[in-house]
């Protein structure tokens, strides 16, 4: 097949913007927004009043940092109040064009809405991101989306803007998905490929059930794009290098989140996850102190949306701890780079020990029988725990048994963490708790009692 | 539209399809051939009845690794829309998949919108709408999902979609947003309706104290759930709201639906040929008869007598609401 010189960047201007101009624009737009919010929204305009601060007393980047950080169960006050939109919603119901709510598996949904110009922001927000990890026009590509999700809504757009055919595969955990899965990539040979890691891994054990071979499957794939719902760590990618044999220039990180509408994506380069920075505001705080940490130190990630005019939110609290970087990566573009670590809920306090089920996964990079296995930490009290209790899924076809497994695996975790460990093992992913399409890579057991 | 209109268009479009179909597609070519039949030989709607019935089967039959179409794909892949998984299990491997153009797209664009207008939904509606992700149907009603023309751009309504495959999540979901927001449509696949019906009884209310929609449209597919008139009777006592039932073929991108009358489901016979057969020959009006389907505008994968495994009759009679296209009775 003969091959186009396609264009580097889906949009070269703005993804290569100098960051003196990307911080006036940001600024620009975050006072529009302000603007927009203070005089159409009643929970925003509660909670400026409150601290007693106008959208006019924001007169740089930096005073931005006076403004309260909201998190999900804050607007829950107004939702109990009978404003199904939580007091977020900033237009005229007859404007909005599409309705999207989160799951509420931590409580009641919340309700967000989009315009016409929303969805055209979120669409260019993808077209730029997916075109960064080589999806082309009349690509075919292989994805298992879920209508609900406000991510979603951006997304679909913005790969239709890019002119890719998509072929939308059933989801976890409905029967059969992982052999339709197997079956489609044979038939179909799809050019490019997003997916979450769950599926990804239901994916290699029908692999295995089936005869078939990962990487022969995967062959005709230029891009995998994979995480959605999880995060693509160091360890998940060696096992999906060495265990499915795929080539590490096909493997990209990518994810985003429903209420923010936020995606995040992993270019050539791969160190970290690229945000549009002219469409969001990222800030990064201390856990604690709730005060901006320094370039690349880690802290809660912060996003404000500065360009919907719908439900926007400013200052959300994501309960994501990562880190982030202004610096311009090497693939050029300017915008900046958020490195994942784990959620804020995830912490869990082992002999005085803080560990997140990151800090574990990382002590498996260079463990071929154990890189990339999922598992699930339990929060078995609350306070101070004696061992990590967890659950963790053993594949039987390297060579260990599981006896040996359980041995290696608690050998390490004691030696690089120095923490006793108290661990299940299972035979399939399966047998791990998740929520929706989404290990839940912390269960929390002393919420219930 | 007159009946004799309907013929003439359906004549022309018939000729045009077979000759496309023909010269495009491997799978019809053979098929002609066995059959001794040329394009040429196809010149009026009486010679409908030479064309061999198609099947499902009969297309999986001829699946192969390296053909996965079996044949049937007229165009570049490059070309086209969309592709379907479809949905039942595909344990044998052999799943039947059908393929979407930019054009096909239109064609469903245009029947559901008029079935839109048939309801009266306008601006400002708010329309809550649940379908699965793979399916086709959603994807030219809701905007929320693609750049594209959709019934709600043409029709202004406000749109909340739904995921209908992953019901255990969705359905207290549905419940919620149902009664926090009062859509005045409920556009929905007859399983989901069924979960969500349950779903409220077993929080010991009625469904119509949640909420009601003034208009519910039941969406059947082919492999999902079917509705029984017991079931129908039980719903209407439970909503109290306006039913309308749906038929959704999506191996051929057809749409059937009730009209305000409540007679039989309407089809767009400008777009298809719709014929009721028994053991492959046509039965007498008001005769029972497995449903066969020719889309007469399909360029992706065409469909020409494409069998279903509805049992129906065919009434070509003009509607009470007026319409001159024929209804399916189920």
């Amino acid at each position: 097949m003969f091959m186009v010189d396609w264009r580097k960047y889906w949009n070269e201007p703005i993804e290569t913007i100098s960051r003196k101009d990307l911080m006036e624009l940001q600024f620009k737009r975050l006072k529009k927004q302000l603007n927009n919010i203070y005089h159409n929204s009643s929970y925003y305009r509660g909670v400026m009043r409150e601290s007693g601060i106008s959208p006019d007393d924001i007169k740089s980047l930096g005073d931005f940092t006076k403004f309260p950080v909201t998190y999900k169960d804050s607007v829950r006050e107004l939702i109990n109040a009978g404003d199904p939109f939580g007091g977020l919603l900033c237009v005229p119901f007859e404007d909005i064009k599409s309705i999207y709510s989160t799951t509420g598996t931590t409580g009641i949904p919340s309700i967000h809405a989009q315009t016409k110009e929303d969805q055209e922001y979120s669409a260019e927000q993808t077209a730029r991101l997916t075109w960064m990890q080589g999806f082309r026009p009349g690509d075919v590509l292989f994805w298992p989306p879920v209508r609900w999700n406000g991510f979603i809504f951006g997304v679909t757009p913005g790969l239709e803007r890019i002119g890719v055919v998509s072929i939308t595969n059933i989801l976890y955990p409905l029967p059969n998905y992982a052999d339709k899965m197997v079956y489609a990539l044979k038939h179909l040979r799809p050019d490019v490929m997003a997916v979450p890691i769950v599926i990804f891994d239901g994916f290699l054990e029908s692999c295995k059930r089936l005869g078939e071979k990962p990487a022969e499957i995967c062959e005709s794939l230029r891009a995998i794009s994979i995480g959605y719902g999880d995060v693509l760590t160091n360890s998940y990618r060696q096992k999906l290098i060495k265990e499915a044999r795929l080539e590490p220039e096909k493997i990209f990180s990518g994810g985003g989140a429903a209420d923010t509408m936020i995606h995040l994506a992993e270019c050539e380069v791969r160190e970290g996850t690229h945000i549009c920075e002219d469409l969001y505001l990222a800030e990064i705080l201390d856990l604690d102190t709730k005060e901006p940490v320094g370039e690349n130190e880690r802290g809660e990630l912060i996003l404000s949306n500065l360009y919907m005019r719908g439900t926007p939110l400013i200052r959300w609290g994501s309960e994501d701890i990562s880190t982030f970087s202004r610096e311009t990566c090497k693939c050029g573009r300017t915008h900046g780079r958020a490195t994942w670590i784990g959620r804020t809920g995830f912490q869990l306090n082992v002999m005085g020990k803080w560990i997140l089920p990151l800090d574990v996964d990382d002590l498996f990079i260079d463990v071929p029988e154990a890189a990339g296995t999922p598992f699930t930490l339990f929060k078995y009290k609350k306070g101070v725990m004696e061992k990590l209790k967890m659950k963790m899924v053993y594949d039987g076809s390297k060579g260990l048994t599981k006896e040996e497994f359980r041995a290696k695996v608690s050998g390490i975790i004691k030696e690089k963490l120095g923490v006793e460990t108290d661990i299940e093992i299972v035979d399939s992913i399966d047998d791990l708790p998740k929520i929706a399409h989404k290990y839940k890579r912390v269960e929390d057991l002393t919420k219930e009692s | 539209m007159l009946r004799e209109d309907i013929e003439r268009v359906q004549e022309q479009r018939l000729q045009r399809e077979v000759k496309y179909a023909y010269n495009y597609s491997e799978f019809y070519r053979k098929k002609f051939a066995d059959a001794g039949l040329k394009p040429d030989d196809v010149k009026s709607l009486d010679d409908l009845s030479r064309i061999p019935v198609t099947s499902k089967e009969e297309v999986l039959s001829k699946f192969s690794d390296s053909d996965p179409f079996s044949g049937r794909l007229c165009v570049p892949v490059d070309k086209l829309w969309y592709i379907i998984l479809p949905h039942e299990a595909t344990l044998s491997g052999r799943p039947l998949y059908t393929a979407y153009t930019y054009n096909d797209r239109r064609v469903l664009l245009e029947q559901l919108t008029r079935f839109f207008r048939m309801l009266g939904v306008g601006a400002k509606d708010l329309v809550m709408t649940s379908g699965q992700s793979w399916e086709l149907t959603p994807r030219v009603l809701e905007s929320a999902f693609t750049i594209q023309e959709t019934v709600q751009d043409r029709l202004g309504f406000i749109n909340m979609p739904l995921e209908a495959s992953l019901v255990f999540i969705d359905m207290p979901r549905a419940i919620y947003l149902g009664e926090q927001l009062k859509p005045r449509i409920f556009f929905t696949l007859v399983s989901y309706f069924d979960q969500v019906t349950q779903g409220i009884k077993s929080q010991k209310k009625v469904p119509k104290d949640v909420f009601q929609p003034e208009i519910i449209v039941l969406r059947e597919l082919m492999d999902d759930m079917r509705l029984t008139d017991e079931k129908q009777k039980e719903y209407k006592s439970e909503w109290g709201s306006e039913f309308y039932r749906m038929l959704d073929v999506q191996d051929t991108a057809f749409l059937a639906m009730e009209c305000p009358e409540h007679n039989g489901l309407h089809a767009w016979e400008d777009m298809f040929i719709i014929e009721a057969l028994s053991n492959g020959e046509p039965v007498a009006e008001g005769k029972r008869g497995k449903l066969t389907i020719t889309n007469l505008w399909s360029e992706a994968t065409p469909a020409i007598r494409w069998q279903t495994d509805y049992e129906v009759t065919l009434d070509k009679k003009r509607c009470k609401c007026g319409g001159n296209h024929l209804r399916i009775k189920l």
